[in-house]
């Protein structure tokens, strides 16, 4: 089970003795020994069984896989990028970044030379000792993005993380954990995606912890198009500085059990958050969002808009938090949640939670689950185009709302591709 | 063209269509009008091919094809239209792409070659005059926060567009002004070229001012109770529909 495998395959996540990053992983691996994995019995996890997920015999070995397998999965745009295959840093494959303005590197690699800021930031996080699973991705603290741009710096290229989990010889756990920290004034695009490559069973478990400080900008993309044998854990905490601006899309378009956890957390007035999702599900994909929205302080404003598409035997879950401290007062937040099921096994499980202490704010939230509606579908066939193609130009409309929100251009152009082919390249359209 | 025998429609348990039989040749104009509730808007529905309906009896042949064994696609494909009483709005789909995908579509089913870019710009600006309708209407999302007038105008441009060789316009009168009634007349008008054959539904003889129908019908409790020229359609505006019901009655 998922226990056992940190006691194996030691050597993948060996780090300097007496650093930072050893002594976290020692204080995971104790903590380890007293905490369980969450069960459906656990509120948080009620729709989301983990069960057979965490005695999965995983391997933890690093892949073999050449430029020539992987190259495909490489965005073909001007950016700096780090690849990963595994769990493990492919520096040969990567384009970094490390001089006076900003760094993009992997997080052991620039542990040398930046050892005190990392130690400040990774030092004082509570993200490790949350669940299981953060636990279990501290005792392997080595790998991961660490993205620090500096006072007033906008980084010239967005970031492209491509993750790769090579299936094929054997099953693979793969874990990462980023660092961002996003200096005042400074501006980042963060695109990451994750793939497959092969036919056996894995694991994706991500921590992801950024900071943005004040009046700094920060776009946050998560493509997740995984096939249909590949998990993934998600837990991405977000901490926002007075003026801030954080946008994360996430898009989930296949794999096995999914489960993101983002929360953002409002700590500096007049802070902006925005959150969208995209799922489109079909098989027997199972994809949970859990969202919370911390406001700590007055003036912030939050927008949430998550929508669902679920085909044949796929279940979905959004649980979505909001969050109003006593003193958060002018706060504005608004949450949505919208679903079509596209067949009659497929089955939604959505819950916005609002919790509310302030008494001078502007809270709203929604959520919608049904059919595609006849009425256009029959009104396009009408005029001579097929059902398929008419389902296909009605979905698409619905979630070109979520499509349009991806920045940089790039990583929507990917995502609209990705889509398209989600819905069986019926459309030809713009 | 068109041969409706005998047709029988249910919806559920309730029978709408009792018995209706209408023959449409090429060029011809035909009015169909009756009371509220007569089964006006179900016979364009069942010709246009909406599933909610059970055809019980009868037969609907198109150009000598099983028309009731069609998808509503392939319906549309092999010439018919329906001007909806209602058109539907929906976002996020452009009312361009749309147009384009149906266009091509329909071309491809014809056996012609898709139109590209500049062809499907060119047709457009055409057909556009027709109903002088503004190209930012164009541009929005399918009928999304168009006025009524601005749908119903909607419809007659597709209709040029879509060219087809039957065309059935649904109420199309209903909730228009006077202009726009003028103009919408004058695009159907546009597309009399002496082949193509339109079946007009109406509650009101008014329409019928713009449009001359060759003949007239009325439906009534389902069936076509009594047909003839135009000036039947100005009679039913002088006395209404009770001496027709009247008439119904004692022949029973």
């Amino acid at each position: 089970m998922l226990k056992d495998i940190i006691e194996n395959f030691q050597a993948t996540r060996k780090v300097e003795s007496g650093s930072l990053l050893e002594k976290l992983q020692q204080k995971a691996l104790q903590l380890l020994k007293s905490i369980d994995f969450p069960t459906t019995e656990d509120e948080e996890w009620k729709y989301t069984n983990i069960k057979k997920l965490v005695n999965t015999n995983f391997f933890v070995k690093n892949s073999d896989a050449s430029y020539a397998n992987l190259s495909h999965f490489f965005p073909q745009t001007e950016c700096y990028r780090l690849v990963y295959v595994n769990g493990i840093f492919r520096e040969d494959l990567s384009s970094v970044l490390l001089d006076n303005n900003a760094v993009v590197h992997n997080l052991y690699e620039a542990y040398s030379s930046h050892q005190e800021i990392i130690n400040q930031y990774l030092d004082s996080s509570t993200l490790h000792t949350e669940t299981a699973f953060t636990a279990i991705n501290a005792a392997w603290v080595k790998h991961g993005a660490f993205i620090y741009v500096r006072r007033g710096k906008a980084l010239q290229k967005p970031v492209f993380l491509v993750h790769v989990q090579d299936t094929r010889s054997h099953s693979s756990l793969a874990q990462l954990r980023h660092l961002i920290i996003v200096e005042p004034g400074s501006q980042l695009s963060f695109v990451e995606q994750y793939y497959t490559l092969g036919q056996s069973e894995s694991l994706m478990n991500l921590v992801c912890e950024a900071f943005i400080s004040q009046s700094a900008r920060m776009n946050h993309v998560l493509l997740q198009t995984e096939k249909s044998l590949s998990s993934f854990v998600n837990f991405t905490q977000v901490h926002q500085a007075q003026q801030s601006h954080y946008t994360n899309t996430t898009l989930t378009l296949g794999g096995q059990l999914v489960r993101n956890n983002l929360h953002v957390s409002l700590e500096g007035e007049h802070a902006e958050a925005f959150m969208y999702g995209l799922y489109m599900l079909k098989g027997n994909t199972h994809a949970d969002n859990h969202t919370a929205v911390d406001h700590r302080v007055p003036n912030c404003h939050s927008n949430e808009l998550y929508k669902g598409l679920l085909d044949e035997r796929s279940t979905g879950v959004f649980n979505g938090k909001i969050f109003v401290r006593p003193n958060a007062q002018k706060t504005n937040a608004y949450q949505s949640n919208k679903n079509i099921l596209l067949s009659q096994q497929a089955s939604m499980n959505t819950k916005p939670q609002l919790e509310i202490w302030a008494d001078d704010v502007k809270c709203s939230h929604g959520t919608t689950t049904g059919a595609l509606e006849e009425e256009p579908l029959f009104y396009l066939q009408s005029r001579g185009i097929c059902q398929e193609k008419a389902r296909a130009l009605l979905i698409y409309a619905f979630v070109a709302e979520i499509l349009e929100k991806i920045q940089p251009l790039f990583a929507r152009q990917a995502a609209e591709q990705m889509v398209k082919e989600w819905l069986g390249n019926q459309l030809e359209i713009a | 063209m068109l041969k409706i025998e005998n047709l029988h429609v249910k919806i559920g348990e309730k029978h709408i269509l009792n018995g209706v039989s209408l023959e449409v040749k090429a060029g011809e104009v035909h009015a169909i009008m009756g009371p509220n509730g007569s089964g006006k808007s179900t016979l364009s529905a069942v010709l246009a091919g909406r599933e909610d309906y059970e055809v019980v009896e009868g037969s609907v042949t198109f150009e000598g094809k099983n028309l009731l064994e069609m998808e509503a696609d392939i319906r549309a494909k092999e010439g018919l239209f329906l001007a909806f009483q209602y058109p539907v709005e929906i976002p996020g789909v452009s009312n361009t792409n749309f147009l384009k995908t149906a266009v091509n579509e329909v071309r491809k089913y014809r056996g012609l070659a898709p139109l590209d870019a500049v062809a499907f710009l060119k047709e457009m600006k055409e057909k556009m005059k027709l109903v002088e309708i503004d190209q930012s209407l164009l541009s929005r999302s399918l009928n999304e926060g168009f006025s009524g007038g601005e749908k119903k105008r909607n419809e007659i441009f597709q209709m040029a567009m879509l060219n087809p060789k039957l065309a059935i316009l649904d109420e199309t009168d209903s909730g228009l002004d006077i202009d726009a009634l003028r103009i919408v007349a004058k695009g159907v008008n546009a597309l009399r070229d002496g082949k193509r054959a339109f079946i007009v539904i109406t509650h009101y003889q008014r329409l019928l001012e713009y449009i001359t129908p060759d003949f007239v019908h009325v439906l009534y409790k389902g069936k076509i109770v009594k047909s003839g020229g135009k000036e039947l359609a100005l009679a039913l505006e002088e006395k209404g529909y009770d001496w027709i019901k009247k008439e119904i009655e004692e022949t029973v």
